[in-house]
C-alpha cells in the first residue's frame, strides 16, 4: 500500500530532465508580478491565491514544459493565501526555490508547501500591517501633509517618491533573499517565527510611540461647556487644558481601543457609535 | 466638467486597492489612494494644485494610519479623497466643508470593495479549472481581465456619475445645508482618526502595560509639542533600550 503511494508520488513528480536555470531576472519578474497584481483578484474565499500562483509563472514555465506538470504546479498554489504585499515577499521567493528543488527531483509533498506558507504568511502580515503599512506610511504621510498644508508641492511628491523607493526596494530584495534561503527560510535565524515575533514586539514600541504622537496631532475633540458662578464664567475646556492638553482625544482613543480589543466591538459598530456620539454631542452643544 | 470628471474618476480607479497598473495595493493604494495624493492630482486636473493639495491633506487627517487588515476596510479613503476634493473645488467651498463631505463618501465607498471581493470568488472557481489544465491565457484573464473590468465598473462608474451629475447639484445642496449639520460633520471628522488609531493599538498591544509607550508618545506631542519625527526617534530609542534589556535578561537565564 505504502509502496504504491510512493510510486504514484514518484511518477507525479517525474523530474524535468534538465530544468532551465532560474536566473535573478526570473525572480525579479516574480517579485514585480506579485507587487503589481497581489490584490487584483482578491476575494473572500481564498484572498490572494490567484495572484500568488500567477506570480510564480516565470519560474514554473521554465521548470515544467509539460502541460500536465505545469497544471499540477499551478494548482498546488490555488489554496488560501494572504500576506502583506511588501513584507510578505521573502515567502514568495522561498516557495519559488522549493519549486526548483521539486522539479530537480526532490520529494516535496504539497503539505510542505502549505506548511511553509501558513507558517510565515501570518507573522509577516502582522509585521507588515501593523508597522510598515500603518506606522511607517503614517509617519511619512504626516510629514507630507505638514508640507502640503503650507502649499509646498514637496509634501505629496516627497511622500510618494520615498514610499515607492522603500516598497520597490524591499519587494525586489525580499524576493531574492527568500529564493536564496528556500525551504530553509523558516529555519534561518532572521525569518524564524520566533525572531519575527520578537522583532514585532520590539518594533511595537516604536509603533506605539508614533501612534501616541499621531493621536495627539490628528484626533480633535474639545468641549464648549461653560457655566457661571457668582458672575464668573468657567469654561470646562480651560480646566481640562490645565490638566493636560488634548485630554479628551486621549480618553477617546483609549476608550475605543478598550471597546475594540477587550470587548470585541467591531470596527463598523464603533464607527456607528462614533458618528452618533459626535452628532448628539454637537447637537446638545457639548462639543 | 465632462473631461475633468472623466480624468478624476479614472485616477480614482487607478488608485484603488485592486487596480494593478500603478503598482498594486502596496503603491497604487498606499500612494495614489491616499487623500493627500488624490487631492494633489485633482488639483492638477482642475488647474489649482495648491488648493487641491491643502484639501487633500485636510481630508487625509481623517484616515491617517488606516489600513485594510485581511480585507477589512473601515473607510474608503480613495473615494473620499478624490470625490470630496473635486466636489469641494468645483463648488469652491472650504477644506472644512470638504472634510464633512468626505465622511459619508468614505463610508459609501467601502461597499464597492465588499462587492468586488464577493463577486471575485466566482472567477476564482473558473481559475481553478484553467490552472489545472494549464490554459495560461484564460488563467491570466481571471486576474488581469475579468476582475479588472469589474474593478473599473465598481470604481470609475460611480466616481464619474457622482462628479458629473453631482457637482451642479452639490452647489445647490451645500447652500441648503444648515450650519448645525456642517458642525456635526466637522465634529465627527475630528473623531474619526481615533478609530484608525484604536485599530492599530489592538494590533500592537498584547499586554496592557505596553500602552505606556502610547502614553509617552501622546504626551511628547500634546504636552511637549515635539514634532512627529522627534517622537519617532524617541520611539527608536525606547525600542533599543527594551531590546538590550531583553537580551541581558536572556543571558541571565542561561
Amino acid at each position: 500500500m505504502s509502496n504504491s503511494v510512493t510510486q504514484i508520488q514518484k511518477a507525479d513528480t517525474q523530474p524535468y530532465v534538465n530544468p532551465e536555470t532560474i536566473t535573478k531576472k526570473d525572480i525579479r519578474s516574480v517579485a514585480l508580478r506579485w507587487l503589481f497584481f497581489n490584490t487584483s483578484a482578491w476575494n473572500w474565499e481564498r484572498m490572494q491565491h490567484i495572484a500568488f500562483a500567477w506570480s510564480l509563472l516565470p519560474v514554473l514555465k521554465k521548470l515544467y514544459k509539460d502541460k500536465k506538470q505545469l497544471g499540477e504546479a499551478l494548482s498546488r498554489h490555488m489554496v488560501f493565501f494572504n500576506s502583506e504585499p511588501t513584507i510578505g515577499t521573502p515567502l514568495i521567493g522561498a516557495i519559488a526555490a522549493m519549486e526548483v528543488e521539486k522539479a530537480k527531483g526532490e520529494e516535496i509533498p504539497d503539505d510542505v508547501f502549505n506548511a511553509v506558507k501558513s507558517g510565515l504568511m501570518g507573522p509577516l502580515a502582522a509585521l507588515g500591517d501593523s508597522l510598515f503599512a500603518s506606522t511607517v506610511n503614517a509617519l511619512l504621510l504626516s510629514f507630507g501633509m505638514g508640507l502640503a498644508m503650507e502649499q509646498n508641492l514637496l509634501g505629496p511628491v516627497g511622500f510618494a517618491v520615498v514610499w515607492i523607493m522603500i516598497t520597490l526596494g524591499f519587494v525586489l530584495w525580499g524576493t531574492q533573499i527568500g529564493f536564496q534561503k528556500g525551504i530553509n527560510l523558516m529555519d534561518t535565524e532572521a525569518f524564524s517565527e520566533k525572531t519575527i515575533t520578537t522583532t514585532t514586539n520590539i518594533l511595537s514600541i516604536l509603533g506605539l510611540t508614533v501612534i501616541g504622537g499621531l493621536s495627539a496631532s490628528f484626533v480633535n475633540l474639545t468641549t464648549t461647556v461653560t457655566w457661571s458662578f457668582n458672575d464668573k464664567a468657567t469654561e470646562l475646556q480651560v480646566i481640562l487644558d490645565g490638566l493636560m492638553p488634548k485630554f479628551l482625544p486621549f480618553l477617546l482613543v483609549l476608550a475605543l481601543w478598550y471597546l475594540h480589543d477587550r470587548k470585541n466591538v467591531s470596527v463598523m459598530k464603533l464607527l456607528l457609535y462614533l458618528v452618533i456620539f459626535g452628532a448628539v454631542g454637537s447637537l446638545l452643544h457639548v462639543f | 466638467m465632462l473631461w475633468e470628471s472623466i480624468f478624476i474618476a479614472f485616477f480614482a480607479y487607478l488608485g484603488w486597492i485592486a487596480t494593478p497598473w500603478l503598482g498594486g495595493q502596496a503603491i497604487a493604494w498606499y500612494v495614489f489612494g491616499r487623500p493627500l495624493i488624490a487631492g494633489t492630482v485633482v488639483g492638477f486636473i482642475l488647474g489649482d494644485v495648491q488648493t487641491g493639495m491643502v484639501i487633500g491633506a485636510t481630508i487625509n487627517a481623517l484616515y491617517i494610519g488606516a489600513i485594510t487588515p485581511g480585507g477589512a476596510m473601515a473607510a474608503d479613503m480613495n473615494f473620499a479623497g478624490y470625490i470630496a476634493t473635486a466636489l469641494a473645488m468645483m463648488t469652491k467651498v472650504s477644506p472644512e466643508v470638504a472634510v464633512s463631505m468626505a465622511v459619508p463618501l468614505g463610508l459609501i465607498g467601502t461597499f464597492t470593495w465588499q462587492a468586488f471581493a464577493t463577486i471575485n470568488a466566482f472567477f476564482a472557481h473558473l481559475a481553478d479549472r484553467y490552472a489545472k489544465e494549464a490554459q495560461l491565457g484564460k488563467f491570466t484573464f481571471m486576474l488581469l481581465g475579468a476582475p479588472q473590468i469589474l474593478a473599473f465598473i465598481l470604481r470609475f462608474v460611480p466616481a464619474f456619475l457622482v462628479l458629473y451629475l453631482g457637482a451642479p447639484i452639490a452647489e445647490q445642496v451645500l447652500k441648503l445645508i444648515p450650519d448645525w449639520f456642517t458642525h456635526v460633520l466637522t465634529v465627527v471628522g475630528g473623531l474619526l482618526p481615533a478609530l484608525g488609531m484604536a485599530v492599530l493599538l489592538k494590533m500592537l498591544v498584547r499586554e496592557t502595560s505596553i500602552l505606556a509607550y502610547f502614553i509617552l508618545g501622546f504626551l511628547a506631542v500634546a504636552a511637549l509639542k515635539l514634532p512627529i519625527f522627534a517622537v519617532a526617534l524617541a520611539g527608536v530609542a525606547l525600542a533599543l533600550i527594551s531590546f538590550s534589556l531583553g537580551r541581558k535578561e536572556g543571558e541571565a537565564h542561561v
